[in-house]
């Protein structure tokens, strides 16, 4: 399963790897507003502020039995 | 000549090499944490580090996987580390020290590396599985600009970009046209449609897109309206152009200076078996080691021996064709 932030002003991609709440190892990013948190919760782009309501948050993977049930 | 999209203006062949250059002495003052790893081995806008910030270097020596755990460790302690070498060398010698000193914790370090079927320094150190051998490592971005001018922005956006990622530069390949106006907006993860076109498409990276622009220059003139998508970013891939320009030729062509297994051909070949079926030709390194060549004439000659110039995209073009009308798939 792969995982992409993008702003949701200018549509720059701000993520992209693992979908994070599956991640046992990447203890770095726990979740999304600690890669917000790396761009100082503003855009490079376009310089518009970053927050879990602002950005667009797109995750990826095959229909497992897993996922099916949710 | 073909009428191609906004932001496109075929200009003459630039080398790439001095805009990843004039992007690195950018980035690098914007960026005060920014430090080189360097695998003996120069670096894009090196000499602006010895000059202005040699502090901000750090040699390893020819230790490329030593170098790989060292930007891993910099990148958990804030720094944005560049490590740069050969493909070879800095991709497949530290295979695994990317893999789990990098990209298993995602840090933020950017691989510089040059990767080429032809080149100077011959078949050891110009390598065709750049792409193939980094495409399977989740949390990776894959760059591989077009131009000049996609090659200066690509190396800036890479750079505001917090992850890894992977920018290969095919410095051996021969330079490509000018093809982009200077306020072509560049972004990670978006394809761009340089050309529309009715009969087939070609999907190109890096200096094959000046291939395929020759290439459908010639089909011009033999009444074929050809487009080109230009892939520059090769992981996220861009599914949803290659699924828009499938349906509207089902006759695509891939276009590549690496092998054909597990690069780009075998990346759209994917999206087309899984959401738009469309004829398919890869053209590319035919599972094949890369080969030396010092002169232009020599790279030439290369060419056409791996099959990889716009002579050799025409014919699969036409193979593309008329596989479509074989399968009978339908355009929209």
């Amino acid at each position: 399963m792969t995982e992409k932030i993008y702003c949701g002003k200018c549509n720059n991609m701000l993520y992209f790897g693992e979908e994070i709440k599956r991640r046992l190892y990447m203890r770095a990013i726990p979740n999304e507003e600690t890669v917000l948190g790396y761009y100082k919760n503003v855009c490079p782009k376009c310089g518009s502020s970053l927050s879990l309501s602002t950005v667009k948050i797109e995750t990826k993977g095959r229909k497992t039995w897993l996922t099916a049930q949710k | 000549m073909a009428k191609y999209n906004k932001y496109v203006q075929i200009g003459p062949a630039t080398a790439t090499a001095g805009a990843a250059e004039t992007a690195m002495v950018k980035v690098c003052q914007k960026y005060p944490n920014i430090v080189v790893v360097l695998e003996d081995m120069g670096m894009p806008g090196i000499e602006w580090f010895k000059k202005n910030a040699p502090e901000r270097i750090v040699e390893c020596g020819i230790a490329e996987a030593n170098g790989a755990v060292i930007a891993g460790a910099l990148a958990a302690e804030g720094f944005i580390p560049f490590i740069h070498s050969f493909s070879f060398a800095v991709i497949e010698r530290a295979y695994n020290q990317i893999r789990q000193s990098i990209l298993v914790d995602r840090f933020n370090v950017k691989i510089t590396a040059r990767d080429a079927p032809w080149g100077d320094l011959g078949i050891s150190h110009d390598i065709v599985e750049g792409i193939a051998c980094t495409r399977c490592l989740p949390n990776l971005v894959i760059l591989n600009p077009a131009d000049a001018v996609e090659a200066e922005k690509a190396y800036i956006a890479m750079v505001d970009y917090v992850g890894p990622v992977y920018f290969r530069m095919e410095y051996s390949a021969p330079a490509p046209y000018k093809i982009f106006t200077e306020d072509y907006p560049f972004e990670i993860g978006k394809a761009y449609a340089i050309k529309d076109g009715k009969d087939a498409t070609i999907i190109a990276t890096g200096y094959l897109v000046t291939e395929a622009i020759k290439a459908v220059e010639i089909l011009e003139k033999e009444g074929l309206d050809v487009g080109i998508l230009n892939i520059s970013t090769i992981k996220p891939l861009d599914e949803e152009a290659i699924i828009k320009v499938a349906e509207q030729t089902r006759a695509i062509v891939t276009a590549e200076g690496g092998t054909i297994i597990g690069g780009l051909g075998d990346a759209v070949a994917s999206v087309l078996a899984e959401s738009a079926p469309a004829a398919l030709v890869k053209v590319g390194v035919e599972d094949e080691f890369s080969q030396s060549a010092r002169l232009t004439a020599e790279v030439d000659e290369l060419k056409d021996f791996f099959g990889l110039g716009a002579k050799d995209l025409v014919i699969s073009v036409k193979e593309a064709i008329a596989k479509r009308e074989q399968f009978k798939l339908v355009r929209k």
